[in-house]
């Protein structure tokens, strides 16, 4: 048993409620993600719903930030919640990576890698313009 | 089926990506976001 010296007990009291709503976030975003990539299948061609999961995420996250900054005092777990979990989940660094190299032409690749990191910045950018942050 | 597979995936991915992101950041370079980095190169 721990005691409040432990320092595994200073641990789990510390991250546990932390890793528990990003788990949950995190089962969330990604069956979102999974229900767009149902609805999106893209055969060899442009990675469509990877591109829009990527580029909508980026711009929620951004306006996320932008309200929480916004409150004054925020629930500590609703950023780990919404932010690591829920949009973590639902955005992909991985299969982005993936389906850049997997691409049959160099030049869908090549348009996919820069529309995907244009798109996600101007997503941020856009979102923080329409909260009042430049 | 499949669904049930991504909800069990990303209940354990999501707080692997958290604490390796803490983990990092923690030791390392406080104004570069090493961590996310971290996370994302190794997925």
């Amino acid at each position: 048993m721990g005691t409040v010296d432990d320092p595994d007990v200073g641990l789990v009291a510390e991250h546990g409620p932390g890793v528990v709503v990003i788990a949950a976030g995190g089962a969330l975003g990604s069956l979102a993600r999974y229900g767009v990539n149902l609805a999106l299948p893209h055969a060899g061609g442009f990675p469509l719903a990877t591109f829009l999961e990527n580029v909508v995420g980026c711009f929620v996250l951004g306006a996320l930030l932008v309200v929480l900054t916004g409150l004054r005092r925020p629930h500590r777990l609703v950023r780990p919640f919404l932010g690591t979990g829920v949009l973590g989940g639902f955005t992909t660094f991985s299969t982005y990576a993936v389906d850049a190299v997997t691409r049959d032409s160099p030049l869908v690749a090549a348009g996919y890698v820069a529309g995907t990191l244009a798109a996600s910045w101007g997503g941020v950018v856009l979102a923080r313009r329409l909260g009042g942050v430049r | 089926m499949s669904a049930l597979l991504v909800v069990l995936g990303a209940a354990l991915g999501a707080p692997a990506r958290y604490v390796v992101d803490k983990a990092v950041t923690a030791r390392l370079t406080p104004g570069f976001p090493l961590g996310t980095l971290a996370v994302n190169l190794t997925g």
